[in-house]
């Protein structure tokens, strides 16, 4: 399969030059969009937390963009990955391609998009008065290459699973955004009452937010315990995606 | 042995009536029956065997619902067969419909990449061939335009040339060349015939009895999943026209 997944690497790789280009061309603003929006959430994060909730945190609107942008794209693609498979059934029923390709992409494509924020975002605090960047940013590889893993794990799991039952993607949807809130990203972890850190410390994306938050806010290689959630959280993540993906793609004609 | 093989060949396809994908309703299927989904199973093949030379064209036909497309797919690896056993030598070149995967707002260009990517071709691979399809195409000078801006022929000539181009070991194709123009289709009859003289096997499936006797050396005819005829195409369109098959299949949905 890994095999395969590797000769039809030029079709994932123009799954997402399409999604791309459908979704700039004949805009005016184009690329900004993928920029605007980002910026006007920690606008709004900024104002809610920082000037009514009075959040304790110096830097506030860079402690929040360091893992807001990377929240963003999981949710995006998670969200995105329900219909990768069950909004494409007529190209499965006329191609033998393997069916992995089509969430891969849909994974890639939003995280092209994070790529590009980064890109803008982390020159501008490494370059503006705020907490700048320590050498730990270099972290933020291994980083993101973890958490891709991991996001597209997810995707397989739920692109297979929204096959046999739609209600998967409305889940999703209010999953999403429970996690979010759930998750220390708008506040730091520290305001989590202690008996609700313990339960924080088995959540994934309570984990990659604080390996964000470690490499690039505050300066500093993250805990071991941290580290090693990221990198169980995304082994079990690829391995489950994949075996019920695997198992499940038989029938995706029939249920499609 | 030929390029394609199919031993026992069948295929099991479940209806689901009143498709209830929702949670709600599984859950009220656990206590009481009504809730349950209705189940039917239809055998869309039973027991097929298909045997393919190298350089051979094949017709399949027979009445609408008689497995044909699904036949089709299963030799091109689409659709897992319930039993039996296919071994193909080679690689497959499925033409079940003019512009797998094309996009309106993509260019002609773009689309031709994003087309062949479907059947597992590089960049490099499809660069080599893209003179050939954009001058098979007849489009040179639209490539760069929105296919959604192509008249449909110009959009058919597009896809039949993607697809007969991929220099495949077997050419499957499902009765596409029946929405095109008296020219198109002697076009494409031309084309066919010029990669089979390169030693490309040909499976057709058509409801054409004149172009299945022209162009095939070999026909099938199926009834409700089994092959009922085989041999000399005017033999076997002689059957097809004689027997009255042409009745709807007793599963017909």
């Amino acid at each position: 399969m890994i095999r395969d997944l590797v000769r039809y690497r030029p079709l994932i790789r123009n799954l997402v030059l399409k999604e791309l280009t459908l979704k700039y061309r004949g805009s005016v603003l184009g690329v900004a969009w993928s920029l605007a929006h980002p910026a006007l959430l920690l606008l709004v994060y900024t104002l809610a937390f920082r000037h009514v909730l009075r959040v304790p945190v110096a830097h506030y609107p860079f402690f929040l963009l360091v893992a807001l942008l990377p929240w963003n794209f999981f949710a995006a693609a998670a969200s995105a990955a329900t219909g990768a498979i069950v909004l494409n059934g007529s190209l499965l029923r006329k191609a033998a391609f393997p069916r992995e390709a089509l969430p891969i992409a849909s994974v890639l494509f939003v995280f092209a998009q994070l790529l590009l924020a980064l890109a803008v975002f982390l020159p501008a605090m490494a370059l503006a008065s705020g907490p700048g960047l320590k050498w730990t940013a270099v972290l933020l590889l291994p980083l993101l290459l973890l958490h891709v893993l991991f996001t597209t794990g997810i995707a397989l799991l739920l692109a297979a699973l929204t096959t046999a039952w739609r209600d998967i993607a409305h889940f999703t949807e209010v999953g999403l955004v429970l996690v979010f809130w759930l998750t220390p990203i708008v506040y730091p972890a520290d305001m989590v009452p202690g008996s609700w850190r313990s339960a924080l410390a088995l959540s994934p994306p309570a984990a990659f937010a604080a390996a964000y938050q470690d490499v690039l806010f505050w300066g500093r290689v993250p805990t071991w315990t941290t580290a090693t959630s990221t990198l169980v959280s995304t082994v079990a993540a690829v391995v489950l995606g994949l075996v019920v993906f695997k198992s499940m793609s038989p029938a995706f004609l029939e249920r499609v | 042995m030929g390029v394609l093989e199919l031993a026992g060949v069948s295929k099991r396809f479940v209806i689901r009536h009143n498709p209830s994908l929702d949670l709600k309703v599984r859950v009220l299927a656990l206590f009481h029956p009504r809730h349950r989904e209705r189940r039917q199973e239809v055998w869309a093949l039973r027991d097929v065997d298909v045997h393919l030379e190298r350089g051979e064209s094949l017709g399949l036909i027979g009445p609408n619902g008689s497995g044909k497309s699904t036949l089709l797919r299963i030799m091109a690896g689409i659709l897992p067969p319930t039993r039996g056993r296919v071994a193909v030598s080679g690689t497959v070149a499925p033409m079940l419909e003019l512009g797998v995967g094309f996009h309106p707002e993509l260019t002609g260009r773009e689309n031709v990449y994003l087309s062949t990517s479907l059947f597992g071709f590089g960049r490099r691979q499809t660069d080599a061939l893209y003179d050939r399809i954009v001058a098979f195409a007849e489009l040179r000078d639209f490539m760069d335009a929105p296919v959604k801006t192509f008249s449909s022929g110009m959009a058919m000539r597009l896809g039949f040339a993607v697809a007969t181009h991929l220099e495949a070991d077997i050419l499957l194709v499902d009765e596409v060349l029946a929405v095109g123009d008296r020219a198109f289709q002697e076009k494409c009859l031309a084309r066919m015939s010029e990669v089979r003289a390169r030693g490309c096997s040909i499976v057709v499936v058509t409801h054409d009895l004149d172009l299945l006797q022209r162009f095939c050396d070999r026909a099938c005819l199926l009834v409700e999943g089994r092959i009922v005829a085989e041999g000399a195409p005017e033999e076997v369109a002689a059957r097809y026209c004689g027997d009255g098959v042409t009745a709807e299949p007793a599963h017909a949905f």
